[in-house]
C-alpha cells in the first residue's frame, strides 16, 4: 500500500515537469507582450523595451526556464507580472475571499438544485415542474456575468437592497460579508444548480417508482420520510457519483 | 547665475509668486471628513511610480508622491518641491532650493540627500532613466540645495524633468535600495498609503504633517496649493464599466473613472450625479508601415489620407464624445500648431482615387491591425476599412489582442500589417517633444524601412531638441507636424473625451490626467 503511493507520488514529478513545461513553453509562444501590457497604452516604445529588459522578457528562453526552475526549487513559483507580487503571496491573499465565496455557491447550489429537482419531480408535469425546469434552462443558459450585471442593476440599483460591488470580510462583519457575496454567489451557483436540478428530478423520477418507495408509502410512512430517507438517500449514490 | 528664462517663463513667475505676499486667500476646506470611494477602471500591479508608466499606477501614486517640479493646469512647468531652479548661463547646470519644513510620511524631514537618492534611484532602475542620460551627476553642497550637472547643454531638460509619465517622485534616502516594485510608499503628498491591494484596492488617508505649497493659492495641474479635507480616499478597482455605473447611482462610488457614453442619457437625468468630461483625453490614430508596399508609396498614403472622413471614423470611435483636431498637439497648449491642416479631413473620394490610380496600387490586400481592448481603435477600424473600400481599396481587419498588436507594430520591416491604430494619451499631454518621439527611431510608429528615419522629419526633431530658442523649438515641431501629415506617417483623426462622473455632493474635483484628490470635499 505504501509502495503504491510511494510509486504514484514519484510517478508525479515527471508529470509535473511536463505540465510546467508545456505551460511554460504555450506563455512565451502565444503572440502578446507582457511588457504591452503592463505598461499600458501610454507607454512609448522605448519604455516597453526597458520593461522588458528590466523583468527579464528579453532573455532567451532557456535562461529563463532555468531562472524559473531555480525559483520553483528554492520555493519561489515566482512573480505575478500583473499583481506584482510573488504568486504564492497573491494566492494565500485571495484564497480566503475564494474560499467563502465558493462554499456560499456550494450551498446555494445544493439548496436550490437539489430542492427544486425534488419539487419537480414530486410535481410532475404540472406548472410547478414545468416553472422549475425553465428557472433550471435559464441557470444554464444565461452566462453569469450577464447574470451578474443583470442582478447589479435590478436589486442594487433598482431596488437598494444589496451592495453594487465591494467584499467585507467575514471576521469583520457577517451580515455584510452576506450582503456583498449573494449575487456573485448567485451567478456562480446558477448554472450549476440547473444542472444539478435537471439530474434531481430525472434520479428522483426513476426512484419513486422503485418497488421499496411503494412499500415505504404502503406502511404509512410519512412522505417526508419517505422522500428524504428512502428516495434521495438511494439517489444520493447516484449523485454522489455524478 | 542667470534666472530661468525658457519656456518656463512661467515658472520664473512661479518663483517671483513665493517671494511676493499673496494678493488672495489661499484655498481652505468648506468641510472636512468623510471616506471617498474612486471607481477605477483599470488594475493597478504597483505603486512604484518611477517603474511604471501606467495611468493606473499615477492615478494613486501622484496623491502619494511629489516631485521637484512638475507641471500646472496647462501642462507648464511649476516648482513643487522645489522653492526655486535656477539654470547657469551656459546650460550645464540647474540648482534647486528645496522648500522649507517639508515632511515625508513617516515623520522624515525632506532634504537634498533624499532628492540624490530618489535621482540615485532611478537612475539605477527609473522605467524612463533614459530623461538622465545627459546628466553629468548631481551634488548636495547643503541640506536645501540640489545641483544637477549636466554633459551637455540640452534646451529641453526641464520639460523632461517635469514630465509626469514616469516622474523622479521623492522618496527617503533609506528607500533608496529598494527593488523594482518594491518601492516602500512613503512620499511627501497630501495622502499617505494605508492599505494596498493589487487588482482590488488602495486605501489613501490624510497626511496631517503635510505641508502646502504657499506659493500657489489654488491646486493647479499636479501640484499648487494642495490640501487633504477628506480623511480617506479608496481606490476601488471596477474593470465592467456597468459595474461603475452601477455603483455610482446606488453611491458606493462616489467618482468614477470613464462613464461608458451609451450610459450618458441616463446618468444626466439623476440630479444626485454631475457629468464631467474631460476634452482631450487622448488622440486616435493610425500609423502606416511605411517599410512595405504598398504603403510605402506617398502616392498611396495621400489617397488614404484624402479617403477619410475623421467625422465619421471619430462619431464611431467615441460615441459622438470627440473633437476634431489637426495635428498632436491640442488647441489649449502653447505648443498647439495646424501646420499641415490642409491634410486634415480631406473626405474627396474623387481626389482618393486619382492618388490611388497613381500609386500604381494593384488590388493588393491591405491590412488593418487593430484591438477590441480598446473600443475607440476598433470602432475607428471598422469605419476606415469601410472608407478604404469605397475608393477601391482592398482592405480588412486583422483584430488581435492589444499586447499582440503592440508586438507586431513594433517588428521591424514586418509584412504583418499595412495600418495600425492607437490612441496617444499621455504623451500630447506632456508636450510636443514627448508626443513627437514617436515619430523618430527607435521604433518611428510608422515603421521606415530597416529603422532608418525621413532625414528632414530627423531633423527637424533635432531642431526641437537642441535649439535654445524656444520660439525656434515651436517652429522646428512645426515643421516636423508638417512633414510629417504631408507624407502621411500618422493619420491623427480627433481628440477623444473621456467622460468621468461623481456624486453631487463631491465638490472641487475637477478631471484631469490624474484624479486629483486634494481639495476634494464631500458636501454634508
Amino acid at each position: 500500500m505504501i509502495l503504491v503511493a510511494l510509486r504514484r507520488l514519484l510517478s508525479a514529478i515527471p508529470v509535473l515537469f511536463i505540465v510546467s513545461l508545456i505551460s511554460f513553453g504555450l506563455m512565451r509562444l502565444i503572440p502578446g507582450d507582457p511588457a504591452a501590457a503592463i505598461a499600458g497604452t501610454s507607454a512609448t516604445p522605448a519604455q516597453i523595451e526597458q520593461l522588458r529588459r528590466d523583468l527579464g522578457l528579453d532573455e532567451p528562453l532557456v535562461l529563463q526556464l532555468l531562472h524559473y526552475y531555480q525559483g520553483l526549487l528554492q520555493g519561489d513559483f515566482g512573480k505575478s507580472l500583473l499583481l506584482g507580487k510573488g504568486v504564492l503571496a497573491a494566492t494565500m491573499e485571495r484564497l480566503p475571499v475564494t474560499i467563502g465565496l465558493s462554499l456560499y455557491a456550494l450551498v446555494l447550489t445544493l439548496l436550490i438544485g437539489v430542492l427544486s429537482g425534488i419539487i419537480a419531480a414530486l410535481r410532475q408535469n404540472t406548472w410547478i415542474d414545468q416553472f422549475a425546469m425553465m428557472i433550471a434552462m435559464l441557470g444554464i443558459s444565461i452566462p453569469n456575468f450577464f447574470l451578474g450585471l443583470l442582478m447589479i442593476v435590478f436589486f442594487a440599483v433598482q431596488l437598494g437592497w444589496l451592495p453594487s460591488g465591494g467584499y467585507v470580510p467575514f471576521a469583520q462583519d457577517p451580515i455584510g460579508w452576506l450582503r456583498s457575496t449573494t449575487m456573485p454567489a448567485i451567478s456562480l451557483a446558477l448554472l450549476q444548480a440547473g444542472l444539478l436540478a435537471r439530474i434531481t428530478r430525472s434520479g428522483m423520477l426513476e426512484v419513486l417508482r422503485q418497488d421499496y418507495v411503494r412499500t415505504a408509502r404502503a406502511k404509512g410512512l410519512p412522505e417526508r420520510q419517505v422522500i428524504f430517507k428512502h428516495a434521495l438517500a438511494n439517489h444520493y449514490c447516484y449523485q454522489a457519483r455524478w | 547665475m542667470k534666472r530661468l528664462s525658457l519656456s518656463t517663463g512661467l515658472v520664473a513667475a512661479a518663483m517671483a509668486l513665493s517671494a511676493a505676499p499673496l494678493l488672495a486667500a489661499p484655498f481652505t476646506c468648506p468641510t472636512r471628513g468623510g471616506d471617498l470611494v474612486f471607481g477605477q477602471e483599470a488594475n493597478v500591479n504597483s505603486l512604484d511610480q518611477m517603474t511604471s508608466s501606467t495611468i493606473s499606477t499615477r492615478n494613486i501614486a501622484m496623491n502619494i508622491y511629489e516631485t521637484l517640479i512638475t507641471r500646472d493646469e496647462n501642462n507648464k512647468p511649476i516648482p513643487e518641491l522645489a522653492e526655486s531652479m535656477q539654470e547657469s548661463p551656459d546650460g550645464m547646470s540647474y540648482t534647486f532650493k528645496l522648500r522649507q519644513g517639508i515632511t515625508f510620511h513617516n515623520g522624515k524631514a525632506l532634504t537634498s540627500a533624499d532628492v540624490a537618492a530618489s535621482f540615485d534611484r532611478y537612475n539605477r532602475i527609473g522605467l524612463q532613466r533614459s530623461t538622465l542620460d545627459n546628466v553629468a551627476g548631481w551634488e548636495t553642497p547643503d541640506p536645501q540645495t540640489f545641483i544637477i550637472r549636466m554633459k551637455q547643454v540640452q534646451p529641453t531638460f526641464v520639460e523632461a524633468l517635469s514630465s509626469f509619465s514616469v516622474p523622479i517622485v521623492i522618496i527617503p534616502s533609506e528607500h533608496k535600495d529598494d527593488e523594482r516594485q518594491q518601492l516602500r510608499p512613503v512620499g511627501t503628498g497630501p495622502f499617505r498609503l494605508l492599505e494596498f491591494v493589487p487588482g482590488s484596492h488602495a486605501k489613501l488617508g490624510r497626511f496631517d504633517g503635510y505641508k502646502p505649497n504657499t506659493a500657489y493659492e489654488q491646486r493647479t495641474g499636479f501640484g499648487g496649493y494642495r490640501v487633504a479635507c477628506l480623511d480617506t480616499v479608496t481606490f476601488r478597482i471596477v474593470t465592467e464599466a456597468s459595474a461603475r455605473v452601477a455603483g455610482l447611482e446606488t453611491g458606493a462610488l462616489h467618482v468614477v473613472e470613464d462613464v461608458p457614453t451609451r450610459s450618458l442619457e441616463g446618468l444626466r437625468r439623476n440630479s444626485a450625479l454631475t457629468i464631467l468630461p474631460l476634452q482631450n483625453w487622448w488622440i486616435q490614430i493610425a500609423l502606416p508601415n511605411t517599410s512595405q508596399a504598398p504603403t510605402n508609396n506617398l502616392a498611396f498614403r495621400r489617397a488614404v489620407q484624402a479617403a477619410m472622413n475623421m467625422e465619421d471614423i471619430m462619431d464611431a470611435a467615441t460615441d459622438n464624445n470627440y473633437r476634431l483636431n489637426v495635428g498632436f498637439q491640442y488647441p489649449n497648449q502653447p505648443s498647439y500648431t495646424d501646420a499641415g491642416k490642409e491634410t486634415y479631413n480631406i473626405n474627396n473620394q474623387q481626389r482618393a482615387r486619382a492618388l490611388l490610380r497613381e500609386s500604381g496600387y494593384r488590388n493588393e490586400p491591405i491590412v488593418i491591425l487593430t484591438n477590441r481592448d480598446y473600443p475607440p481603435m476598433y470602432n475607428s477600424a471598422l469605419v476606415m476599412e469601410q472608407q478604404l473600400k469605397a475608393i477601391g481599396i482592398n482592405a480588412s481587419l486583422r483584430v488581435v489582442d492589444w499586447p499582440t498588436s503592440v508586438q507586431m507594430s513594433q517588428r521591424l520591416n514586418s509584412t504583418e500589417w499595412h495600418f495600425f491604430h492607437s490612441g496617444w494619451g499621455t504623451q500630447p499631454a506632456l508636450g510636443a517633444l514627448a508626443t513627437m518621439q514617436f515619430l523618430v527611431s527607435p521604433n518611428a510608429a510608422y515603421r521606415p524601412r530597416d529603422d532608418k528615419d525621413d532625414p528632414e522629419v530627423l531633423a527637424a526633431w533635432n531642431d526641437m531638441n537642441n535649439l535654445r530658442d524656444p520660439a525656434a523649438r515651436q517652429e522646428a515641431f512645426a515643421r516636423m507636424q508638417r512633414l510629417v501629415l504631408e507624407r502621411a506617417y500618422a493619420y491623427p483623426f480627433g481628440s477623444l473625451t473621456k467622460v468621468q462622473a461623481s456624486r453631487a455632493n463631491v465638490k472641487g474635483f475637477t478631471p484631469f490626467r490624474i484624479p486629483r484628490f486634494s481639495n476634494v470635499w464631500i458636501e454634508r
